[in-house]
């Protein structure tokens, strides 16, 4: 039959981020804002299952996971509308939950049968109720491009309208986009590292997201910020851009989130460049970093320099786009490290797409890389299975769907990203100064218990 | 019941049809047994509302579940088939938490571990528009070459329901080109109020292609209708001469099809079993074991008579029995003992509630409150012996803060209030955050077999004692962490105050 | 004086019994000449650091037997760094095909200041109650320790006794720490308390069995031996005290590393009739030839040998050239035990490496096989040439930091621990297998060339390491001559 000859597939097995309505995370991801999800029955649960609880154990915390309030949309709303029951639930809502800002998020039901989410929320926000309404269809695209809409959608339909005076920017003071909060399984200890090493660098940070954000009030001061820094290869670029035209806000965009100290101490010079503050603190903060950090790598050269049984030297990373860089540099320029195969699974609009690969093509002076885009599991450990690694099984740096490859493959894995079924992840980071440390000991752990 | 199952249609009637299935209910067990009408009901009540539940409908709710997530629970465990959500990828999340949830069940049952099979068609806005039917052609192709499987399924979505995909057609013609089952099963979120109906939608699907329709008989053959719970059933039944035959989640196609081939069929729950086992009953000549769930000791008993009556192995079911009743005995006075004064709480599917309250009674368990996700005032059978309700209500007494709430977090709080118990029961996700954040500690029951029979009143019990140990951790949380909720809505002794 | 007396519960030590030494400054031709003619004289170290002691060598001999015990006689730090052999046995046993490795069994009899006042002899005997009852151990050793001896218990008595007790042979093993300053030493301990009551005179004798005195290597010699319809009985790593038992049997024996073999070696050869495979092990294109061909004419099946130097060349020669192109040129440096160490320096040299320079453990003229023909430095130099800088030093890493820093190799070979972190701090890529197997063969030498320029060519982290590390010795030393602190004679 000549529709089974057909083997190039669209269809995701799987599955490696999850759809635009997902993105009510980086809702519950600011302290204080409370998600309401205008959708079917089921929409809610999966997302907050998959993302924040089956990926680290994260859970859903003050504003997550089932306390979200949801329209569970059923056969009259289809046939009827959903609109009305959306306005009953937002007044519920407001009786019943204690937020500094709600954010409406309408999911494929919604859009599809066309409910007026936006007129209902509008009739709040004049009320003087700070709401946003996001329009956030699964169909629309992943939740990537959702913390993109909802994002955007509090600038304007929020921030803008509460912000603090912004005619004079506040020099030294950055709004970071970097991470997506859940779906990356480390980003609570990511963002909260990253927030820390730009503090000793001499700046004031809007993190925006995460235990160590203000909440509202933080936002409320994105115009008032210098400039915008974008951590990610590609995450946060839109945002950065709308923001430049609004606010006349410049950004400098660094793609790799920086690892270790060599990077870390590259990415503070840059950004200190950019900024143009004085350069005293930084050189002083990083010289105090390099001195605990190198204090604990001498240390470990004793296990990396002497471990009798062999460790593994080539590796595979799948996953989203702004760690697998990270990884990559790191493992190449740290430990040396032999790049096998990479896998980036976030897929990054095309437009992106030759930034990363010119990335991969200068790791190190002397080590490039190349880079393939997929998102089908199946396709993924497929061309897992066939990577030559040389004389030793390899370490993937994947996912839990890598776990069978790795196993057949006598190799060992290190879960980095959505979905980590079999981490429990806290406040561990693997960027910046402590988190290559905490990466180095999950890595290595992982490799020696595997062998016995 | 008046109507049999019909399998001639594709789509499953959802519950609230065929059973009157509610959502959401107030009162205690007595009131709810007597509304409930079981044998009334099943003999027919006639046409119009004199049957209708009473059910309470207010404007706020929580993110729920649906029963394209039972889909995936049940026909994406099917080891050697695969699942394929037509869908935009947000349902295909749902793969992440069935991943972790089928690898720990292979492990259970001793079966390799490896990934879950499932296929998202990934529908984008475009598809929306113009229709995907290409995209699922597409998936089944890659479905088939991949994995060669026994059988493929195909679960609908919200999307694919909004915008009228024809999957029947698509299946049929699949179905014939491949030469092995490609079955539909409607099971869009918005179609049943409860999630439950995701289980029939599949059952449904099974039965119409998969069970064989001209079945070798085999008399010790057993099907046990269960999930991914540990193999309890085997140790069990060989005492009475018979062989398991688990289905769905972690069966073969083949171990599917032979269902009809079975001597009897077996539930613990009829929640999930009452239409599986019905119509393998009534379209396969396969007899349903119809008596009370095999919790605690009275429950236990009548089960395995039953069964034992069904398969005719009366005598042996005796010997097991009272073999059983004195191995237990002396452990479960302890436990008693151990548990006298403690106060329980039950909030889990509905007829795994009714088990549940059985066995905590059984150890002296205090249990005078229970949330349950739905009710359905009768199941597909409709005989009598399976009234589980009324096996609780006789057997062990009635529960006076009885309250239907499908996964509703913010309700939860002022039945605790109520009862104030010292550790609670729950199976599905969603409920013990908030217990948890109030100081009492919760058994999440992720092995469903965990409280079955004799031995299951002993598992229970020990759990229990476990968890009680961990309300250290819960008071520490307790104290430093603020709840979400309004003082409003905190003092409010009724949780169905905005639906009254 | 007989060499090897069985009748002896103890074993004369490696200085008195092959002249053994641990110091020595010169070129390996210089060292193999001196060797040739009478007694070597070591110098004495004025400034020294920590050295391995006996107890570990025989420990890591009777531990890893599947089914016997051992127990420590001694306070519990003697026994503290034994859990590294229950490690080392779970982390090899797939190369070895055991697929259920099991927890080792490993006691100390943790006297205390009381014993050593009214002895401990007592506490010995119940502690091998106990241990049987616990392990039923097909066997169980008992190791000697500093303190046990000092204070004088009368291990081999209490052992003796025991043994008639409980039916099964418990071994005393004299190898505490200040008997010897040679740390191997404490091997042949171990395989002297195998010799003397664990095997047996063989009642018949296999032709299609060879002895094989190893570590945990992996199992390459199945493979190689079965072209000659022979099969390896490895000795004593995973094998059984049954196995063992009937190493009597065996057609010959071969060494993966005479350091460790040559007292059983030739104890099976002179007291059991086992002839020994006296050329060196197989490292090196030259060597793996000889060896074969030794192999061939014991077992009679001298053309087979050919056979597979023959194929086997044909398929690993070309690839070698290949890695030898890579390589060609690189000063290498070597630190590793005595005869491991000398078959490295073949390996490096058969791919191109210059040898610049090494750091071997200890120096034995001649094994207890007392031929001139086993010696591996000699055949090592005769192969490949003169190596200067051949230092014997037992794990002192001052010399080793200062040689480094005189030499700058490319490369640090090791096999030890607490050594090659110091090429990683010098920003020198270094290269440590504990396989001892790994580079044995025309494979191997393919095996470690490619392991080797991984290893090279990914220097990232000890480059950026070297930039960051502070070193502890002073300039001063590090410019003097790396012998300075050899004073004397001994």
């Amino acid at each position: 039959m000549e529709t089974c000859k057909n083997t190039k597939f669209t269809s995701i097995n799987q599955v490696r981020y999850g759809c635009a309505l997902g993105a009510f995370h980086s809702v519950s991801a600011i302290p204080g804002a409370m998600p309401i999800a205008h959708c079917g029955p089921g929409c809610v649960d999966k997302q907050y299952m998959s993302l924040s609880f089956y990926n680290g154990f994260q859970g859903g915390g003050y504003s997550g996971g089932a306390v979200i309030p949801s329209s569970n949309l059923q056969e009259n709303d289809v046939v009827f509308g959903g609109a009305k029951r959306l306005q009953e639930l937002i007044e519920a809502s407001l009786k019943i939950l204690k937020a500094d800002l709600f954010v409406v998020l309408n999911g494929c039901i919604g859009e599809l049968v066309g409910d007026d989410t936006g007129a209902v929320v509008d009739s709040f926000q004049k009320q003087g109720i700070p709401i946003v309404n996001a329009e956030t269809g699964g169909f629309k695209g992943n939740n990537f491009i959702g913390h993109e809409i909802v994002v955007k959608a509090i600038i304007e339909q929020f921030v803008d309208k509460y912000a603090q005076p912004h005619e004079q920017k506040q020099k030294g003071l950055i709004n970071v986009w970097s991470e997506l909060p859940f779906q990356n399984t480390f980003w609570r200890g990511d963002l909260a590292e990253l927030k820390r090493v730009l503090e000793g660098a001499g700046f004031a940070v809007n993190i925006l997201f995460g235990n160590t954000a203000n909440g509202v009030e933080e936002w409320k001061s994105i115009p008032k910020a210098q400039f915008n820094l974008v951590v990610s290869p590609w995450l946060g670029l839109s945002i950065a851009q709308y923001l430049e035209e609004k606010y006349d806000q410049p950004y400098l965009h660094i793609p790799v989130l920086p690892i270790g100290a060599d990077q870390t101490a590259d990415f503070l010079h840059k950004v200190v460049d950019f900024a143009g503050i004085d350069k005293q603190k930084v050189d002083q903060f990083i010289v105090a970093e390099e001195k605990k950090y190198y204090y604990y790598l001498e240390h470990f050269t004793d296990f990396y320099a002497e471990y009798w049984w062999g460790l593994p030297s080539s590796y595979a990373v799948v996953g989203d786009s702004a760690y697998n860089l990270a990884i990559n540099k790191f493992l190449v320029k740290q430990l040396g490290l032999i790049p096998a195969i990479q896998i980036i699974t976030d897929n990054p609009p095309e437009k992106y797409r030759q930034a990363i690969i010119e990335e991969y093509k200068n790791l190190d002076t002397d080590v490039s890389t190349d880079v393939t885009f997929l998102e089908d599991g199946y396709e993924i450990n497929t061309i897992l299975e066939k990577v030559n690694y040389g004389h030793r099984p390899p370490i993937i740096f994947g996912t839990t769907w890598e776990r069978d490859t790795s196993k057949k493959l006598g190799g060992s894995i290190v879960e980095v990203g959505f979905p980590a079924s079999y981490e429990v992840v806290l406040d561990r980071t693997y960027i910046g100064y402590r988190g290559a440390l905490s990466l180095l000991e999950k890595i290595f752990t992982t490799v020696i218990s595997k062998s016995a | 019941m008046q109507k049999k199952i019909n399998l001639d249609i594709s789509e499953v009637q959802p519950r609230e049809q065929r059973l009157g299935t509610i959502i959401a209910w107030d009162g205690d067990i007595k009131e709810l047994h007597r509304q409930s009408n079981f044998s009334g009901r099943a003999a027919g009540c006639g046409s119009g509302d004199g049957c209708r539940l009473c059910e309470l409908q207010g404007p706020f709710s929580q993110g729920s579940v649906c029963s394209e997530q039972m889909v995936e629970c049940q026909a994406g465990n099917v080891r050697d088939a695969v699942l394929i959500q037509h869908s935009p990828i947000g349902c295909g999340a749902g793969q992440v938490p069935y991943n972790s949830i089928y690898r720990n069940g292979l492990s259970m049952r001793g079966h390799k571990v490896e990934n879950i099979r499932i296929i998202n068609t990934n529908l984008t806005e475009e598809d929306m528009v113009f229709g995907a039917s290409d995209k699922l052609r597409s998936a089944i192709d890659a479905a088939w070459l991949r994995y060669k499987p026994k059988a493929i399924f195909i679960a609908t979505s919200c999307a694919t329901g909004i915008i009228g995909e024809d999957i029947e057609s698509i299946a049929r013609e699949k179905q014939e080109e491949l030469g092995v089952p490609v079955i539909p099963m409607a099971c869009e979120g918005f179609r049943s109020k409860h999630w439950s109906t995701g289980f029939d939608a599949t059952q449904h699907g099974i039965l119409r292609q998969i069970v064989r329709k001209n079945p070798h008989k085999q008399e010790d053959l057993v099907n046990v209708i269960n999930l991914w719970g540990s193999d309890v059933f085997t140790p069990m039944l060989a005492n009475l001469n018979l062989k398991v035959n688990y289905v769905i989640d972690l069966a073969s196609v083949d171990d599917l099809a032979r269902m009809s081939e079975a001597a009897a069929t077996v539930g613990f729950c009829y929640t999930l079993s009452s239409y599986l086992a019905t119509a393998l009953e009534q379209h396969f000549g396969v007899p349903e074991v119809k008596a009370p769930m095999p919790y605690g000791f009275s429950g236990t008993d009548a089960w395995l008579r039953e069964l034992a009556r069904v398969t005719h192995r009366e005598e042996l079911a005796e010997k097991y029995i009272a073999s059983e009743h004195s191995r237990v005995r002396p452990r479960i006075k302890k436990l008693k003992e151990k548990l006298r004064g403690v106060k329980g709480y039950v909030a889990t599917g509905s007829a795994y509630s009714h088990g549940l309250i059985q066995v905590l009674r059984e150890l002296n368990v205090e249990v005078n409150g229970s949330l349950v996700f739905h009710h359905d005032p009768v199941y597909d059978s409709g005989d009598d012996r399976e009234d589980s309700l009324g096996h609780l209500l006789k057997n062990y007494g009635n529960v006076e803060n009885f309250h239907v709430s499908n996964r509703q977090q913010y309700q939860l709080y002022a039945f605790s209030q109520k009862v104030h118990p010292d550790f609670m029961l729950i199976r599905h996700n969603g409920l013990a955050p908030l217990a948890s954040r109030l100081g009492i500690p919760a058994a999440p029951l992720g092995d469903e077999h965990i409280a079955i029979g004799y031995q299951g009143i002993i598992n229970l019990g020990e759990t229990i004692l476990d968890i009680l140990a961990r309300k250290k951790f819960h008071n520490s949380i307790k104290t430093h962490v603020k709840l979400p909720y309004t003082d409003w809505w905190l003092k409010q002794k009724d949780a169905y105050i905005l639906a009254r | 004086m007989k060499k090897i007396d069985l009748t002896m519960p103890e074993v004369e030590v490696r200085e008195t019994r092959l002249g053994s030494i641990t110091s020595f400054q010169g070129s390996a031709g210089e060292l193999v000449k001196c060797s040739g003619h009478g007694r070597i004289q070591g110098k004495k170290r004025t400034f020294s650091q920590c050295i391995d002691c006996s107890i570990s060598k025989a420990a890591c001999m009777v531990t890893l037997i599947q089914d016997a015990a051992v127990i420590c006689h001694g306070p519990v730090g003697c026994a503290s760094c034994l859990h590294e052999f229950a490690f080392t046995y779970r982390v090899n046993a797939p190369l070895r095909n055991v697929a259920h490795p099991t927890q080792r069994r490993i006691f100390s009899t943790n006297i205390g200041e009381e014993e050593t006042v009214y002895g401990g002899g007592d506490k010995l005997a119940e502690t091998i109650r106990d241990v049987y009852k616990r392990t039923q151990a097909k066997a169980i050793f008992v190791l000697s320790t500093c303190a046990a001896a000092i204070i004088g218990d009368d291990i081999e008595s209490v052992t003796n006794e025991l043994e008639s007790e409980l039916g099964i042979p418990i071994i005393a093993i004299f190898c505490e720490g200040f008997r010897s300053k040679v740390w191997t030493s404490g091997f042949d301990a171990g395989y002297h308390g195998i010799a003397r009551k664990l095997i047996k005179p063989a009642k018949t004798h296999k032709q299609d069995v060879i002895n094989v005195i190893n570590f945990w290597g992996s199992d390459v010699f199945t493979q190689w031996f079965a072209a000659f319809g022979v099969k390896p009985n490895y000795i004593t790593p995973y094998s059984t005290v049954e196995s063992l038992s009937h190493s009597s049997e065996a057609a010959a024996t071969i060494q993966a590393c005479p350091t460790l073999g040559s007292y059983l070696g030739a104890a099976l050869e002179q007291e059991f009739g086992v002839p020994e495979i006296k050329t060196p092990p197989p490292y090196g294109v030259l060597q793996t030839d000889r060896w074969f061909r030794e192999l061939g004419r014991i077992l009679g099946k001298s053309e087979i040998a050919e056979q597979i130097i023959a194929e086997k060349k044909a398929t690993y020669l070309p690839q070698l050239e290949k890695i030898r192109a890579r390589l060609e040129g690189k000063l290498a440096y070597v630190t590793a035990g005595a005869a491991h160490g000398h078959a490295l320096l073949s390996v490096l040299r058969e791919l191109g490496l210059k040898a610049v320079g090494a750091a071997i453990f200890h120096h034995d003229p001649i094994y207890d096989s007392n031929t001139q023909k086993a010696d591996a430095l000699a055949q090592t130099v005769r192969d490949y040439g003169d190596i200067p800088n051949y230092n014997v030093c037992d794990k002192q890493e001052f010399e080793l930091v200062n040689m480094l820093h005189h030499l700058q190799p490319d490369v640090l070979l090791a096999r030890h621990g607490g050594m090659t972190l110091w090429g990683a701090k010098f920003g020198i890529p270094s290269l440590l297998i504990g396989d001892e197997h790994f580079s044995m063969g025309y494979e191997g030498l393919i095996r470690y060339g490619k392991r080797l320029i991984e290893v090279i060519e990914n220097d990232e982290f000890v480059k950026n390491l070297a930039k960051h590390t502070a070193n502890p010795y002073t300039n001063w030393w590090l410019e003097q001559e790396p012998y300075t602190f050899l004073k004397g004679k001994k």
